[in-house]
């Protein structure tokens, strides 16, 4: 949808992953062996047409920084456009800017410096692969005010932790916002929402005035009288990652190859940071089965239901079931994982033994070493 | 107008056909064939170029070009995208009075002298497409400098048996050139040339000039260039450069060299953070291993999905490998796929091939007493390989092989 821009809320961290989300924001979280989570909201929108995209952050952003660059592995370095990072400038910095609401309010000149007519508003802790272009034609075309991405309640493609659930009425528009586990909503949100720019400045301006906190779940629904809010159904895989639990099932769905196949291809390519990591080395004693493996990374033992990240080293006569290992973690001859995530850069000294349980996966903490 | 100066220039001739790699080289220049896994031929050059500081880089093609012109792109895969210098892709063109393709190697730098001279060089580096290695031009550039030399030339000691096969430089003790033989009968010396020649920018503008009033001159840098200089007395010096070099220009070599990254004892690391080789990366999916897989020795790159056995083996980006499928010391091209019960051994698989069910491509050199008749087999680009069909060994295969039937 080319007449069209979005802003990309990383500032807002609904998160309860405590220990990874310590020194970033959730939608920097590695997943998926080579990306982070921020990928698969980027990668919709470039696949989508749409090259404008504002990145609201607020705080433990190096790492987002670091991911991004400048952008140019999504295409997004334009000249016309691209991406830009929205930090709390010019805003008080007494008021959190933790809310869309509030990183709307802090982004309005970014909004009044736009030309394009539609906005796509994205929370950047979804997985899968979803046609904004035909999402933002339907929304034309139906003369909604706003329309939201969803899932049907009774789907069986949606995972992990939604927020907010919506019911509709005959004519499919919605009359109510509730939570996401009240089973009176029928549908619930993927967080990906279509508007046009005008309408959206003026409910940031009315949000300002009216001091109100939270866009989707206080603001919108006081005005349900007044504005057509509408709905749309990805048919996908979706997940919503705000668990712990959701990040290691997640995870675990990614080896089974349909949702591959969805995740990674349905629309377009996903896309991430690109390095010239070299192709995975396989040892004489390599043994792999049911895994997924990120390039730059070599294998000297066994690995079973895993996900090994990029650069990982994992040493001779190791054994990783049923794990995680983020990038750069050195795993030293014959340690053992078992139902364990490492953060990036941990070092499992030789011999080691670490197994966690199933269903509470033990978590090792970036940077450090363990030895039991 | 303001001139950008650069200290030194690289020019690297990509536009030969590679007629030896023939079954590979039909739509893309040797240059762009695929390397490693998850490389082209040129990453190594171009990564050299910027690992020894040299930012501007010249890409004299001719030979099918457009993979390689698509491939080289802006050059931003090597942080080659400049203001000032950068990679740039030099074809051959037309002018208002004569235009030429390239005629020769020396010809090739010679139609290019306006845009060397843009940047008003000390030196330029004369570079080939077709070899791995990892190099540092840099001390090459030096030790020019120290010999207060006209050319350098740098050279690898090779076993005396294979001297015969290389452009042999003999020099004295200060390792000033004092003969050229190429491809000699009864080898004088062991110092072959890689094909990497470093000039004085002003003694080569003067030797490409009289070279190309020579009408007798087959405009090579070889056979007329080097020699013309060396009567005259300029200043040759080789530099002896120390480690992994290979020229891919035979089927066999390339396979070895591909190979060689799975061999430990090879002391050539793709994996060197102070000196990496940069590729154009794709936005794949990691590799996926299943449950019937079985993998060992092998080098594997992102986009794979490996349901077979695969030892010793080199798959590309986006490679399939089916469950019961078996492949065995072999270089599998990008998006190859191997079917259900295919056999390939000791093989080179072209880009987008296709091997069909129960399909059977090489052979192993132990079923062969008699080794002269046994060798690598080679499927072309994009070329399908039918259900049950057989491709012996030593077998290069440039079209499609239709299917056979079950009877015996």
């Amino acid at each position: 949808m080319t007449n069209s821009f979005a802003l990309v809320f990383a500032n807002i961290d609904n998160s309860t992953m405590d220990l990874f989300t310590a020194e970033r924001s959730i939608c920097a979280l590695p997943i998926g062996a080579r990306y982070r989570l921020i990928d698969f909201t980027l990668s919709n929108l470039v696949n989508s047409g749409v090259d404008t995209v504002g990145v609201t952050v607020r705080e433990k952003y190096q790492s987002l920084l670091d991911h991004i660059g400048t952008a140019r592995d999504w295409d997004l370095d334009r000249r016309s456009g691209g991406l830009t990072f929205l930090p709390p400038f010019a805003f008080n910095s007494a008021t959190p800017y933790d809310t869309k609401l509030k990183a709307l309010i802090g982004s309005e000149s970014y909004l009044r410096a736009k030309h394009a007519e539609y906005v796509f508003l994205c929370e950047p802790d979804v997985v899968g692969n979803m046609d904004l272009d035909s999402f933002g034609e339907k929304h034309v075309e139906s003369g909604n005010d706003i329309t939201y991405l969803t899932v049907r309640r009774d789907g069986k493609n949606h995972h992990g932790t939604f927020k907010t659930g919506l019911v509709t009425d005959e004519n499919g528009f919605v009359t109510e916002f509730l939570k996401a586990k009240d089973p009176r909503a029928e549908r619930l949100s993927i967080g990906v929402c279509v508007m046009k720019r005008s309408l959206l400045l003026d409910l940031t301006v009315a949000g300002r005035l009216n001091n109100y906190r939270h866009f989707d779940n206080e603001m919108i629904p006081r005005l349900l009288e007044n504005l057509k809010v509408g709905v749309c159904d990805h048919e996908g895989y979706v997940a919503k990652i705000r668990t712990g639990n959701d990040y290691y099932r997640v995870s675990m769905d990614l080896l089974d190859s349909d949702v591959r196949k969805d995740v990674f291809f349905r629309y377009g390519h996903i896309f991430t940071k690109t390095y010239a990591d070299v192709p995975v080395l396989y040892g004489l004693d390599s043994d792999v089965k049911e895994s997924l493996i990120a390039d730059g990374s070599s294998v000297g033992g066994v690995v079973r239901q895993s996900i090994i990240f990029r650069r990982v080293k994992l040493g001779k006569n190791t054994r990783i079931e049923s794990s995680i290992v983020m990038p750069d973690s050195v795993i030293e001859d014959g340690a053992e994982l078992r139902y364990v995530i490492t953060d990036k850069d941990v070092r499992v000294t030789s011999g080691a033994k670490i197994i966690g349980e199933p269903g509470r996966p033990r978590l090792l903490l970036k940077g450090q070493t363990y030895s039991e | 107008m303001m001139r950008h100066y650069k200290e030194c220039v690289a020019m690297l001739l990509a536009g030969g056909q590679g007629s030896r790699l023939e079954v590979l080289t039909r739509k893309v220049a040797k240059p762009a064939v695929h390397f490693g896994g998850k490389y082209r031929i040129i990453d190594f050059t171009l990564s050299n170029c910027i690992n020894s500081g040299i930012d501007t880089v010249g890409v004299l093609t001719q030979y099918q070009p457009l993979e390689l012109i698509k491939y080289v792109g802006s050059g931003r895969a090597w942080d080659l995208d400049r203001y000032y210098g950068g990679v740039h892709i030099l074809p051959p063109y037309a002018r208002a009075k004569s235009s030429s393709w390239y005629r020769g190697t020396a010809n090739a730098i010679y139609q290019n002298l306006e845009f060397i001279d843009e940047f008003s060089p000390e030196y330029v580096l004369v570079l080939s497409g077709d070899h791995i290695y990892k190099m540092d031009y840099s001390k090459m550039i030096a030790a020019h400098k120290k010999n207060k030399a006209d050319v350098t030339i740098s050279v690898i000691n090779v076993p005396r048996d294979e001297a015969s096969r290389f452009g042999i430089v003999i020099s004295d003790g200060e390792g000033r050139i004092t003969e050229f033989e190429e491809k000699p009968k009864n080898p004088r010396s062991t110092c072959a040339s890689m094909g990497v020649y470093l000039f004085s920018w002003p003694v080569l503008k003067a030797a490409l000039l009289r070279d190309e009033a020579d009408d007798t001159s087959e405009n090579d840098f070889g056979n007329n260039v080097l020699p013309m200089l060396l009567r005259d007395g300029a200043r040759m010096f080789t530099y002896e450069f120390e480690g992994y070099w290979k020229d891919v220009g035979t089927l066999d070599s390339l396979w070895d060299a591909n190979m060689d990254l799975i061999n430990p004892s090879i002391p050539m690391s793709l994996d060197d953070p102070t000196f990496r080789i940069f590729m154009k990366s794709q936005a794949l999916p990691p590799q996926y291993i299943s449950s019937d897989a079985v993998i060992t020795n092998s080098f594997v790159s992102e986009g794979c999905e490996v349901m077979g056995t695969v030892d010793f083996t080199v798959l590309s980006t986006g490679v399939t490998v089916e469950k019961g499928a078996v492949v065995l010391d072999s270089v599998i091209m990008p998006d190859a796929v191997i079917e259900e019960g295919a056999v390939v051994q000791y093989a080179i698989v072209g880009s987008g091939a296709h091997i069909k069910k129960n399909a059977r491509v090489g052979g192993r050199p132990e079923d062969y007493p008699d080794r002269d008749k046994w060798g690598i087999s080679v499927i072309g680009y994009d070329l399908t390989i039918g259900e049950g069909a057989v491709v012996p060994c030593r077998k290069v295969v440039f079209e499609d092989v239709p299917e056979r039937s079950e009877e015996k």
